[in-house]
């Protein structure tokens, strides 16, 4: 088998290279193999690249050189370089990202407990305190705090459950504060989220749903 | 081996002093060893409260930095034989000079002579706060009926909560008005017990007898008319583990929150 593979599939263009290859050899390999596909420089459409490495994860360096190669050629590029294999820390950050935790405490004024993941609190948050996760926040609890979820930059992350005693909400970067003129529409059975002008707004959870995919077509 | 108690509040001027003085003078008047430790370096008052002010000759920083040995320092309370006494704090040096260890090894002495070392702790959660908490089995936490008091109360409770301490913190609610709380005008008792959820040791009233025995240099409990005295023997005898109900609003309809708090019928 060679240590470079070019294959038209139904998602385009994709170049495996052979995870038994040694790695410098497969870059020459690569050199030559889009140099004979004679790209000519009149062809206006740019060709997409996928680039399969197999069983073999490529580290940060050797990820740039491969789309160094690409860059000489403007008329082709890489769409992404997919691996079979993940990079164990990646992974256990994946898994720590989605996993749900639940905590009971009392968090008193001047405490702050940070988490990962999505969070179902059904502890007390009282005023002064703060609870925040880079996922979503299941509140069933009494909150006077501080609820931050998405934190730093998730901006799909969602704030569920009896809000209208919290001092503020955040998701990402965004935050509400709560006064008596909004704390009205947060009564429980009410959810949080960033809607399409970058801001916090509160919808029944019957319409979770609804708003979860209308939100979804935006980013897509 | 006596305990170490440190009355904190991390809000200033809700009582500390007061409560020190008063519980610290009943629990000697009930024949236990009680000395009292002014940690309120710089701004001692508790020698004042106790009107001893004048037998002060040396301090607490005098002792931690060994100019006399601890026994020269304590100062007698002649009012109840040899049960009560107090360590003064220093007027004249400022809170830094006291280091942990001095502290610590100070307490843990008078703990072998005393039942009670009882800690009257600067107002704050800084520098002489964190001295006198990490030397004491337990704490009181003092906080008035007031959303700022009971706001600080809460993050002293944090504080002391990580430190797992023997005993856990206890509260008491001074300055307490009770025709405010009828009023409406007020939080209430049950409001501030449920939100910092320790155990209550007891309510003291708001009364002009606790200032002006202070300022005569007695304590309010040697007045056996006043509330606030009665509510300070109270919370004296529930230290030596008696439970006795609350009784100061026995006319609302609070019982039962009281009650359920001391585990008794009323
Ligand atoms: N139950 C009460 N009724 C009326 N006045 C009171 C009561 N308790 C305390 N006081 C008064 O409140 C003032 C402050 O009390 P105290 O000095 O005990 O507070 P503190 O918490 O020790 O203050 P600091 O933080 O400055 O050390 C004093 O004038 C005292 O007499
Ligand atoms: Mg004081």
């Amino acid at each position: 088998m060679s240590n470079v593979t070019l294959k038209g599939s139904k998602e385009g263009f994709v170049v495996i290279i052979n995870d038994g290859s040694d790695f410098e050899q497969a870059l020459k390999d690569l050199k030559t193999l889009i140099l004979k596909q004679n790209i000519g420089s009149t062809d206006d459409d740019v060709i997409q690249f996928t680039i399969k490495t197999g069983n073999r994860l490529l580290t940060k360096e050797q990820r740039k050189t491969v789309k160094t190669v690409f860059k000489n050629y403007p008329q082709i590029e890489i769409k992404d370089i997919i691996s079979n294999v993940e990079d164990k820390q990646d992974v256990e950050e994946l898994l720590k990202a989605n996993k749900m935790t639940i905590e009971t405490g009392i968090v008193r004024s001047g405490q702050k407990l940070e988490f990962e993941g999505d969070v179902l609190f059904l502890g007390v948050l009282h005023e002064g305190a703060k609870i925040s996760t880079t996922g979503s926040m299941y509140i069933l609890g009494q909150v006077e705090g501080i609820v931050q979820a998405g934190y730093p930059d998730n901006t799909s992350a969602a704030i569920f459950g009896n809000l209208e005693n919290a001092a503020q909400l955040r998701i990402a970067d965004v935050i509400e504060i709560i006064t008596e003129d909004n704390a009205d529409k947060l009564h429980n059975h009410q959810f949080a989220y960033i809607d399409e002008m970058h801001s916090i707004s509160v919808d029944d959870l019957q319409d979770y749903k609804e708003v979860m995919n209308e939100s979804r077509k935006r980013t897509v | 081996m006596g305990i170490s108690i440190v009355v904190t509040s991390g809000k200033g001027g809700v009582g500390k002093t007061t409560t020190t003085a008063n519980i610290s003078s009943v629990l000697a008047s009930l024949g236990k060893k009680v000395c009292m430790v002014d940690l309120d370096i710089g701004l001692r008052n508790l020698d004042a409260v106790l009107g001893l002010t004048n037998r002060v000759v040396y301090d607490i920083v005098d002792v931690a930095q060994n100019r006399v040995v601890l026994s020269q320092a304590l100062v007698r309370d002649p009012r109840f034989e040899d049960n009560l006494y107090l360590l003064a704090a220093s007027q004249f040096a400022d809170k830094y000079v006291l280091d942990q260890d001095s502290v610590r090894r100070i307490v843990t002495y008078l703990k072998q002579r005393f039942d009670f070392v009882i800690i009257d702790c600067p107002a704050g959660i800084e520098y002489g706060f964190q001295n006198a908490v990490t030397v004491a089995d337990g704490a009181i936490v003092v906080t008035n009926p007031e959303l700022a008091s009971v706001s600080d109360a809460d993050r002293v409770v944090g504080i002391l909560e990580s430190m797992k301490m023997p005993i856990t913190p206890h509260l008491i609610i001074n300055r307490v008005r009770k025709n405010m709380i009828n009023e409406g005008t007020s939080m209430r008792i049950d409001d501030i017990v449920n939100h910092l959820r320790i155990p209550l040791l007891g309510v003291v009233v708001d009364e002009d007898e606790v200032i002006a025995a202070s300022n005569s240099g007695k304590t309010v409990v040697s007045d056996k008319n006043s509330d606030a005295g009665h509510s300070y023997r109270n919370i004296a005898h529930r230290m030596l583990g008696e439970s006795i109900p609350l009784d100061i609003f026995n006319d609302t309809k609070k019982v039962g929150f009281f009650s359920r708090v001391f585990g008794r019928k009323k």
